[in-house]
């Protein structure tokens, strides 16, 4: 490159920009569009953040049934943890030695443990149960998620950040039919590489591209793709107006929980945050890999505690774990396991009723598979986070179940 | 020159969709050959075997330094992506480049597992190697290299001790697509699979812990099968006909085409696909059999550009890649990779075994700001000589040097709000007198960000 000042150094240069010359742009002045005063909550003031453990969480290694023969008959001492080992929550299962502050938690009634979560007609495939559990539909009846279409049915003006994913993409639960939530991967990255609205030339450029971006069309990848584009730009603006772009990037689950918690505590109307954690597909060497994801989840949990301590109102947050299935009964002989169905989901929060519900599946009584009976249908957890936690519309209408589906809200919130 | 108008706006398609887009001079030379012999002119590439590359310097100089640790590895690995890009940007085959892309993401394979750059990098010469040629010899490859040994475990798979990983990927994602077989079909399969195994980055056969017990694999057998049995059956003798042709065809489609492509492109693609029980399945004449389609020719609908199209289709329009073969050093910025991750798309990092999502998933909030950042900090470093050649073109006028931008980013022509952004543009930085060059610029820097270039 020659010596030519180019933009971007006259800019930095200072070089006589007339920043002033024009009039403050609408969302930069006092009491603007955005961040402060129209802020949508949910009804009823709580936040949900939601915590995936992506590749299948191994239930059986997080919450043990050690008083299970069976368990140790088909696990060997490589994989299994041993009765003296785990973290007992009743006189058959206890949580996986990590999990410590999980459990303390769980000890003071702040955690629910809901056992034996999945569907019936469990599908192995990650892809095919994920897209069940993001959806909230085992029969693929939906292609929105189930929280974006929390979010298309209680609409709000006044905030362009009501959820919130951490990371470089959006799942497919907060994608809905109308309204998604906003990706972020840190503080500190989003913001305009060219300048914040009050430089002058990025001001022009802003402008500019947000005139090119408001085309209007019938294409619905050109229309997802211009929202998303729109929605990026409101977002930026709306952040940037915590101040916090000087934040280091999340280098761990937790920083990205406490990331998460900023985002819902923050004055943005944020209702909905969701947290990502991969690694969960232990077919080989399972014992070392998922104990390390185990300490991360409770370091998750900690930070999680913490941050909500420091709101003043910790009973308004709930963070809600899944995966898309749990893994086999039984050893594959590589020290791993291969995918299985029925898992536990922690709720933790000390506005949860803590304690445990549904039921451990038999490890004896299996399906055709080799796999766990579900005992309880994964609707049945997220029911009270719609119906009772978040509020505003029923769960009926987001979940789309009917009443031949039998499904009965487990009461933990 | 005289171009048919619909010519032209089908080369410039197929260029953005079968390469990494072309100028608007180029889409006029090819137009005038015809569409074509433009499809033609993009499926004639030799196999890359021919055309050795200098990869393997970025792995001597990795090995020279015998620093291993996982942290050198990964940034090594960036080097790598790095190159990738230049190679993808300057490849006289783009089509070979782009299908090369495709292939990682159906096949695809992390390095955050294994950490192993020597393997990675093979997975990848060998895509690239077999990215026209036959899928059956391909599904045998990816079934012996070391990257996919130990990403998806079949490494540690043996006879008494099966690991199912492999097999069912195999089946739900690179072959037959899910509920195309049943449970006992992938113990099966993962049995028939047994005997492979990674050493100094190599994978290698060993018959003494395969299992050459009885199978029955999608209703065929009982026999002895292994694992060019298992690549044959499911490719030539699913009970449910040309199944694994058919699911091929969809999810390549829907990479070059559109998402839920048409279902008569798709039997078409998978007729000229198919070959018969034991014959090649030639990857290039599916490929040309969805080019000439009037749906793929025609499209009404449009697409977003995926991070690595749209980095390396810009790097090519403003001549800013350097020579892949000249090698890397450790100093070598690795922006083009970086910049292709933070808008989702960090190469040899799929998110999972199933690739990238592709289609509507690439508009978020995430990635739009990431495609934006990329856009102003691209038109800001384009070399000088680049922006006073573009406002020769416009006689020194910088309003007009829309037009010359266009002609490099192969835009035939603008949207309404595109043209008004762009006016608006002018109007303010002509008001607070800007320089001639900073306005050139930030006429690129809105043209780059636009609807227009992002989508395809």
């Amino acid at each position: 490159m020659t010596g030519e000042i180019t933009r971007r150094r006259f800019l930095t240069a200072g070089g006589g920009l007339a920043a002033g010359a024009l009039a403050a742009p609408l969302w930069l002045r006092p009491g603007g569009l955005f961040g402060v005063m129209d802020a949508h909550a949910s009804a009823t003031g709580r936040k949900l953040l939601v915590l995936m453990l992506g590749g299948g969480n191994d239930g059986l290694n997080t919450v043990v049934p050690y008083s299970n023969p069976t368990y140790y008959s088909k696990r060997t001492a490589d994989l299994a943890w041993q009765p003296s080992e785990v973290l007992p929550v009743s006189a058959d299962l206890g949580l996986n030695p990590k999990l410590a502050t999980l459990k303390a938690a769980f000890d003071r009634g702040q955690a629910a443990i809901i056992l034996g979560v999945g569907y019936p007609n469990h599908d192995l495939s990650h892809f095919g149960s994920m897209d069940v559990w993001q959806t909230g539909s085992p029969a693929h009846a939906n292609t929105s998620g189930w929280l974006g279409r929390y979010l298309d049915l209680t609409p709000a003006s006044g905030s362009v950040v009501r959820a919130a994913a951490i990371g470089y993409t959006l799942p497919q639960a907060l994608t809905g039919d109308t309204t998604s939530g906003v990706s972020l991967p840190s503080f500190g990255g989003f913001v305009f590489a060219d300048g914040p609205d009050s430089d002058a030339e990025a001001s022009r450029l802003h402008s500019a591209h947000l005139t090119c971006a408001s085309e209007q069309t019938t294409d619905p990848i050109a229309a997802a793709w211009l929202a998303s584009d729109n929605q990026a730009f409101a977002a930026v603006r709306a952040v940037r107006s915590l101040g916090l772009s000087g934040a280091p990037a999340p280098q761990t689950v937790a920083d990205q929980v406490a990331m998460a918690v900023t985002l819902l505590s923050s004055n943005l109307g944020c209702d909905v945050a969701f947290v990502s954690m991969g690694g969960f597909d232990d077919h080989a060497s399972e014992k070392p890999a998922h104990t390390t994801l185990m300490a991360s989840l409770d370091a998750a949990v900690a930070r999680f505690q913490t941050a909500v301590a420091a709101t003043g109102a910790p009973q308004d947050y709930l963070m809600l774990t899944f995966s898309e299935f749990g893994r086999r009964v039984e050893e594959n002989g590589n020290g791993g396991t291969d995918h299985g169905t029925a898992a536990p989901m922690f709720a933790v929060s000390s506005g949860v009723k803590g304690g445990l519900y549904g039921a451990q599946p038999s490890l004896d009584t299996l399906d055709p598979d080799g796999n766990m009976v579900s005992q309880v249908d994964f609707r049945e957890v997220y029911m009270p986070v719609i119906d009772t936690w978040l509020g505003g519309v029923s769960s009926q209408q987001v979940l789309g179940y009917s009443s031949s589906d039998n499904l009965v809200a487990i009461p933990y919130v | 020159m005289s171009v048919d108008p619909v010519v032209q706006q089908q080369v410039a398609r197929l260029f953005r969709r079968a390469a990494f887009g072309a100028s608007v001079d180029t889409v006029n030379q090819w137009a005038a050959q015809g569409y074509t012999a433009t499809v033609d002119h993009l499926l004639s590439f030799m196999p890359a075997a021919q055309r050795p590359d200098n990869a393997e310097v970025i792995l001597a100089q990795q090995m020279a330094t015998g620093d291993d640790t996982q942290s050198q590895s990964s940034r090594n690995l960036r080097l790598f992506a790095q190159w990738w890009f230049n190679r993808m940007a300057t490849s006289l085959y783009p089509l070979e480049e782009k299908l090369t892309l495709y292939w990682h993401g159906h096949f695809a394979t992390s390095f955050y597992k294994s950490f192993l750059l020597g393997a990675t990098m093979g997975q990848n010469r060998m895509l690239r190697e077999n990215a026209g040629g036959d899928f059956r010899a391909l599904c045998n490859l990816v079934t012996g290299d070391p990257a996919m040994l130990l990403w998806l475990d079949n490494a540690y798979n043996v006879a008494g001790h099966i690991n199912e990983n492999y097999a069912r990927e195999f089946m739900e994602l690179f072959t037959l697509g899910r509920d195309m077989y049943t449970q006992d079909d992938v113990v099966n399969v993962a049995r028939a699979f047994t005997g492979w195994q990674v050493s100094n980055e190599m994978g290698s056969f060993n018959d003494s812990v395969h299992d050459h017990g009885m199978k029955t694999i999608l209703g065929n057998g009982p026999a002895d099968y292994g694992s060019g049995d298992v690549v044959d059956l499911v490719l030539d003798h699913h009970p449910q006909g040309p199944v694994a042709a058919t699911y091929v065809a969809q999810r390549v489609a829907s990479f070059f085409h559109r998402p839920n492509p048409e279902s008569a492109v798709v039997q078409a693609m998978a007729q000229s696909f198919m070959g018969a029980a034991g014959q090649p399945y030639p990857i290039k004449s599916m490929l040309r059999t969805l080019f000439l389609r009037p749906e793929f020719m025609n499209d009404t609908l449009t697409g977003i550009k995926c991070p690595a199209e749209l980095v390396a289709g810009a790097i090519i329009a403003l001549n800013t890649a350097t020579d892949p073969t000249v090698g890397l050093t450790t100093s070598t910025s690795t922006q083009w990779a970086a910049a292709s991750a933070s808008m989702g798309q960090d190469l040899f990092a799929p998110p999972n075994v199933g690739g990238w999502h592709g289609g509507r998933a690439w508009a978020n909030t995430a990635g739009a700001l990431a495609r934006y950042n990329f856009a102003t900090t691209l038109a800001d470093q384009v070399a000088n000589d680049i922006v006073l050649q573009t406002l020769d073109q416009a006689e020194g006028v910088p309003r007009n040097t829309v037009g010359p931008w266009m002609n490099r980013l192969g835009l035939l022509s603008l949207s309404a709000t595109t043209q008004q952004g762009i006016g608006q543009y002018l109007n303010a930085a002509n008001a607070a007198l800007d320089s001639a060059t900073t306005i050139t610029r930030g006429i690129l820097a809105i043209l780059l960000s636009s609807p227009d270039y992002m989508l395809r």
